[in-house]
């Protein structure tokens, strides 16, 4: 079992309001949680569940107003911690354009590790690594505004990246993206976390995404709901519709086909997925 | 006949700049009456200038517009009448709300082109109906709604000058399942219970899939293919090529076709995909075609 990188113990979180004698709601509910380094961890959930509070609580921008949120050993709660925590566990939130600071890709890039005070010679070294990650070292002199959204999300990413954190959180990073802008982040994404080994906690509304990670759990009404492998989760549609859910198309042919005696080999959930396990149907059927 | 339609559109940005940059090449297009018609593209297929240009924001280099038969930069007052009769709700048009109510934003629309208070009234309440407002909501502050129902306010926000052609740019990114099932199906009520024409702007063939009666797709520029949902998806590939994103069964349905199964790439529901696997499995390689 790999080490523990980020543990939700008994959370809860609620929003201030400045209306005077009104108490909010709970946005998260007594949550508990583990991340394992190394993991690429999927958070679906309808609009409202708790899925934004639960990455903004990982990195200490939210404490807890009860239970604990620790982060390699160290608690949130902690002013001391603050700075440690957030080297260790870095955020990218939805819209791109509130998140680039500079007028050229490689300064952008650059912000976070000068902030950390590194030595100059380092963080020219760190910000081409991170810029080769994400696929957009060819645009590092250009200005960030020009670029496409998919590619000022790359670039938040590698400024992310840069600081060398051990965990990445994505709050619905393509959720204002193009398709094709959604497949470059995602496979920059699916990149840091199988060839660098950076935990990724990854929420979004798009299932096919989902389907691309390890783990997935599944929030409803400030409460965690699911905690399992894809295959696991999608496998009762009636279940996941009933949380607001979509399931993937291969999943319910895969259900469709198992109903009427017909079972596929195998996992069938990404498209490639499906497609090697009706190849092999088809090869044996068809002989 | 078509209620709108475009003849040989072209439009340059930047004309007589370095930066001069083709956004609308020769568009031929028809939009007919009572249709929900979808035009997809890539981020840059020229879809949003397009669109700009049927109610008149945009004014064209080359070629014409047409609505109900008559070229709406004709004159002045026909060009302002176009603004009202092809109703525009942009991108993520939650963004667009001010006003301190949802009634008064609602009321905006209608309150400007000059119609009585009474009128107005109807027009807000018929407006929140379509989208599934309720009366109680239309007193509350837009602010204090969940993102779904402040994008429907918006929408209601265009219903409400009764436009005979709705225009929605993108109505279902950055909602989740639910929200985008939701406005989907919302667009499809409105149509069916006023007749009215819908244009549907989008890059996600889920979603086109599942209501459109015509498809436009453009790419560079241009339009590179118009029909129904089945005959677009009869060159599928060509769709993801282009980089639209097609239902995952029918890249499922692409790969099989490209690893030499004689399957058909116009597959983009369960179903379709069942009764496909069940055809080859029965016919085998012999009959298949």
């Amino acid at each position: 079992m790999a080490e523990k990188i980020i543990e939700f113990k008994n959370v809860s979180y609620r929003y201030n309001t400045e209306e005077e004698g009104k108490v909010l709601p709970l946005a998260l509910d007594n949550f508990s949680l583990d991340i394992s380094e190394g993991e690429f961890i999927a958070v679906l959930g309808r609009n409202g569940s708790g899925k934004s509070t639960l990455a903004k609580l990982a990195n200490g921008l939210l404490i807890p107003e009860s239970g604990d949120v620790i982060v390699d050993g160290l608690n949130t709660k902690d002013d001391e911690n603050d700075i440690a925590i957030k080297q260790i566990v870095g955020v990218v939130f939805q819209n791109p354009d509130n998140q680039i600071v500079a007028t050229v890709v490689e300064e952008d890039v650059a912000f976070g590790p000068e902030n950390l005070g590194i030595d100059p010679l380092e963080i020219r070294e760190r910000v081409d690594e991170a810029l080769n990650i994400v696929g957009m070292y060819k645009y590092r002199l250009h200005e960030p505004s020009k670029l496409s959204g998919g590619q000022k999300q790359r670039i938040a990413i590698a400024g992310i990246i840069a600081m060398r954190p051990r965990c990445i959180i994505l709050d619905e990073p393509t959720a204002m993206l193009d398709p094709e802008g959604r497949r470059d982040v995602m496979n920059a994404i699916k990149n840091l976390n199988k060839k660098i080994g950076i935990t990724v906690v990854y929420i979004t509304h798009y299932m096919e995404e989902a389907c691309e990670a390890d783990r997935v759990i599944v929030m409803d009404k400030s409460k965690l709901v699911m905690d399992a492998s894809p295959r696991e989760v999608f496998y009762d549609s009636s279940k996941i519709k009933a949380l607001g859910l979509d399931v993937p198309q291969t999943a319910l042919l895969a259900e469709k086909l198992e109903n009427e005696g017909i079972n596929l080999n195998g996992d069938s959930l990404s498209v490639d997925e499906l497609v090697s396990s009706l190849d092999n149907l088809l090869k044996a059927r068809l002989d | 006949m078509a209620l709108l339609r475009t003849e040989n559109l072209s439009f340059v940005y930047g004309e007589g700049t370095p930066f001069k940059v083709k956004a609308l090449d020769n568009v031929n297009i028809e939009i007919e009456k009572g249709q929900i018609t979808a035009l997809i593209g890539h981020t840059g297929s020229g879809k949003s200038t397009l669109v700009q240009h049927l109610n008149g924001l945009l004014k064209p280099a080359y070629g014409k517009i047409y609505l109900d038969g008559k070229d709406i930069h004709s004159s002045k007052e026909f060009t302002l009448d176009v603004r009202f009769k092809v109703g525009l709700c942009f991108q993520y048009p939650e963004y667009q709300l001010f006003e301190t109510t949802v009634y008064k934003d609602i009321a905006f629309g209608p309150t400007n082109m000059g119609l009585s208070t009474a009128d107005v009234d109807k027009r807000v309440r018929d407006a929140a109906k379509l989208v599934g407002i309720s009366d109680a909501m239309l007193e509350s502050h837009p602010f204090d709604l969940s993102g779904g129902e402040k994008r429907r306010v918006a929408i209601a926000g265009v219903i409400s000058m009764e436009p005979d052609v709705l225009i929605l740019d993108e109505p279902t990114s950055g909602l989740d399942p639910q929200g985008r099932e939701n406005i989907l199906s919302l667009i499809r009520d409105y149509r069916d219970k006023t007749g009215k024409t819908v244009v549907l702007v989008s890059h996600s063939m889920d979603d086109v899939a599942k209501i459109a009666d015509k498809v436009i797709v453009m790419n560079e520029a241009k339009v590179i293919s118009q029909g129904s949902v089945d005959e677009i998806f009869e060159n599928a590939k060509a769709l993801y090529d282009i980089g639209l994103s097609v239902p995952q069964i029918t890249q499922v349905f692409i790969k099989l076709k490209e690893l030499g199964y004689p399957v058909s790439e116009k597959v983009y529901t369960v179903d379709q995909a069942f009764s496909e696997l069940q055809r080859i499995l029965k016919g085998g390689y012999a009959d298949a075609t």
